[in-house]
């Protein structure tokens, strides 16, 4: 009996990188560089068909395994996708409109999503005023440590 | 050797070292302190800013992070059953029972003075064997360096993970992102379909930020794990360091500190292996065995002395042969590296001032660490009530802008989502980010002394059998490849 689980879909995306990585290696001009070396697409090849081999091996083991599904919860989805959105727009936006607007918009945003999936803080108006003051201080310690302590060039 | 240790001094005139340090390990502690933080995510979320100090200070500061991580692993070890680091897992074993029954001062009290010694028997070991090991690896040849490479790869590869095969897809992955850019010995281009920014490389430093900070953080966020951390209140009376009745169990912390920095220094072991090692050896040697998994301040001692002992030992092939011992010695490298400096036999004798400095400033911190445990662990107990929803978006914020402050550059930004995002989706499927970064280190030393001995020896493969050491590090791979095997063997046919 076969059991589909999400991890299938990561080995598949694997396969597809390893087969990707594989098509690129074979294009590496060979016969450059000193006499008897190997050549710059030796390992890669190598590599790649090990990595296509491996996966599907784990592909087909876990496939029969009969063991219990790992699949997203709603509620997982939902952080994920909120998550990684957030810190889409703040690298997008950091060189646009700089550090500081930036990452207090994010901070504020991204504290929210936080207290909202951690059941704290509530929809109060003073958990929002908190969350503005909290991310008020952090930009501003950020660029204190980064940019004054450290003299690191910030966007 | 003595005299350059006593040259090494005079960089410590200078008391900006001794701010580094003390900054690096109080922040270890409050990161060792949180459970889920652990101390290789604090040494690749403070890499950024060593960027811009003298190599000492900035190894100094890393240092601090590693020592003070490990050593407050056992606070919420010992008061909340939860270990802060997965080198303390041994730890829960007897500092909750001894929590539990109403001595939770104690119980810190031991891991304070135990961390210590097992973190002062660490530099011993480290000093006293880093010198040696690095004089003998100036013999290597690229034959050798190979074989070298391939064992490391082999012993991480094996004990990361859950799974044998799922450590060595992530070993290889991590090699093929190496290999990607300029070929250093013939000059071409591959492997970058034709992004520009990828010529030089995958930049090393946002690659491992994403990996063990982002990654971290992602599943954290995700998995809503440890919310109810801002409801935690804990009482700790007489949390002061118990120097008599450790002392007391001098066989037990000597014997666990060793045994710490041995395993510790073998590649891919780590802290966690070193803890359970010496606690099994300790209850074996006890009168009172039965005591132990209740309480007892020999299982306390046993496996504080043997994690903290670790530190030292991991950072011994990562500094001589520059193969690290395991993911936090992995990120410590990229510390050398960041400063221009590749960790090796060289660097002990092109830079003896720095190689010594480090080792001195990893001695400072441990004893930073004590002093900073034993006057203040009431605060960093206090660490446990900070709410998560607050701390993961600055750290949050600290990854971003770390990566972006190496480089100047946004691309940094998004190799470091790239990475996050992977090495989360490595974690969930039971793969381990380490390896990933292990295969990245070691990629390029596999690759170029490979192709290095085949064009020195006519592609005579038989090279690497005939050369010893070559060989012996073939043989070690071999085993340590099949080992994992004869275990699961073993325990099957039990």
């Amino acid at each position: 009996m076969f059991h589909l689980k999400e991890q299938h879909v990561f080995y598949l995306f694997l396969m597809a990188g390893a087969g990707f990585f594989l098509k690129l290696s074979w294009d590496i001009p060979s016969g450059i560089g000193v006499e008897n070396d190997p050549g710059a697409a030796f390992l890669p090849i190598v590599i790649c068909v090990l990595i296509l081999f491996l996966v599907s091996y784990l592909f087909v083991i876990e496939f029969r395994e009969k063991s219990e599904k790992l699949f997203f919860s709603r509620a997982e989805f939902f952080a994920l996708a909120g998550t990684l959105l957030l810190i889409f727009v703040y690298i997008f936006i950091l060189s646009l409109i700089g550090f500081f607007a930036s990452t207090i918009i994010f901070l504020f945003l991204f504290q929210r999503l936080n207290s909202y999936l951690l059941n704290s803080g509530g929809l109060s108006y003073k958990s929002y005023l908190v969350s503005a003051l909290f991310s008020f201080i952090a930009t501003l310690s950020i660029y204190f440590v980064f940019s004054v302590l450290f003299k690191m060039s910030l966007p | 050797m003595f005299m350059q240790f006593v040259h090494s001094f005079d960089a410590f005139l200078e008391p900006t070292i001794f701010l580094a340090i003390a900054a690096g390990t109080v922040l270890g502690l409050i990161f060792g302190s949180l459970p889920g933080l652990t101390a290789t995510m604090g040494i690749a979320l403070l890499l950024p800013l060593t960027f811009s100090m003298p190599p000492i200070s900035g190894m100094g500061m890393l240092f601090g992070m590693y020592c003070g991580a490990i050593s407050g692993g056992s606070i919420p070890a010992a008061l909340l059953n939860i270990p802060g680091t997965p080198s303390s897992v041994a730890t829960t074993l007897d500092a909750y029972p001894m929590s539990k029954r109403g001595e939770p001062g104690r119980a810190l009290g031991l891991c304070v003075v135990a961390s210590f010694i097992g973190g002062i028997i660490s530099v011993l070991v480290f000093a006293l064997l880093s010198p040696i090991i690095a004089k003998a690896a100036l013999e290597f040849s690229a034959v050798e360096y190979f074989s070298l490479g391939i064992f490391g790869l082999t012993i991480i590869a094996s004990v990361s993970g859950q799974s044998i095969v799922k450590g060595l897809v992530a070993g290889l992955i991590g090699v093929l992102i190496s290999l990607i850019g300029i070929d250093s010995l013939s000059g071409i281009v591959r492997l970058t379909a034709d992004i520009p920014d990828l010529i030089g490389g995958v930049d090393f430093m946002p690659a491992l930020i994403g990996l063990f900070a982002l990654s971290q953080i992602i599943g954290d966020i995700v998995s809503s794990r440890n919310a109810k951390g801002a409801e935690i209140k804990i009482k700790v009376d007489n949390a002061y360091p118990r120097f008599k009745e450790t002392f007391g169990l001098w066989r037990v912390w000597s014997v666990s500190s060793v045994i710490g920095s041995l395993v510790g220094a073998v590649p891919g072991a780590g802290g966690s292996i070193a803890s359970f090692l010496a606690y099994d050896v300790a209850k074996r040697q006890s009168k009172t065995p039965e005591k132990f998994q209740t309480g007892h301040n020999e299982g306390i001692v046993a496996c504080e002395s043997a994690n903290n002992g670790m530190t030292g030992g991991a950072l011994i092939p990562m500094m001589t042969l520059g193969i690290p011992g395991d993911a936090s010695a992995a990120v410590l490298m990229g510390g050398l590296l960041i400063h221009g400096l590749q960790p090796g036999p060289l660097l002990f004798q092109d830079h003896a001032d720095i190689a010594y400095g480090i080792i001195i400033a990893f001695l400072i911190a441990n004893i930073f660490m004590f002093c900073f445990q034993a006057v203040g662990i009431k605060l960093f107990v206090k660490v446990l009530q900070i709410p998560r929803s607050f701390l993961m978006p600055f750290i949050l914020v600290m990854c971003i802008v770390g990566a972006y402050g190496i480089s100047g550059s946004l691309t940094s930004a998004w190799i470091l989502l790239f990475f996050g995002i992977f090495g989360y989706f490595l974690n969930r499927y039971g793969f381990s980010s380490a390896p990933v970064v292990l295969g990245m280190i070691l990629g390029y030393m596999v690759e170029s002394n490979f192709r290095r001995s085949m064009a020195m020896y006519d592609s005579d493969w038989t090279i690497f059998f005939s050369h010893p050491i070559s060989l012996g590090f073939i043989l070690l791979s071999v085993v340590s490849i099949l080992l994992p095997f004869y275990y699961r063997y073993k325990s099957a046919k039990k």
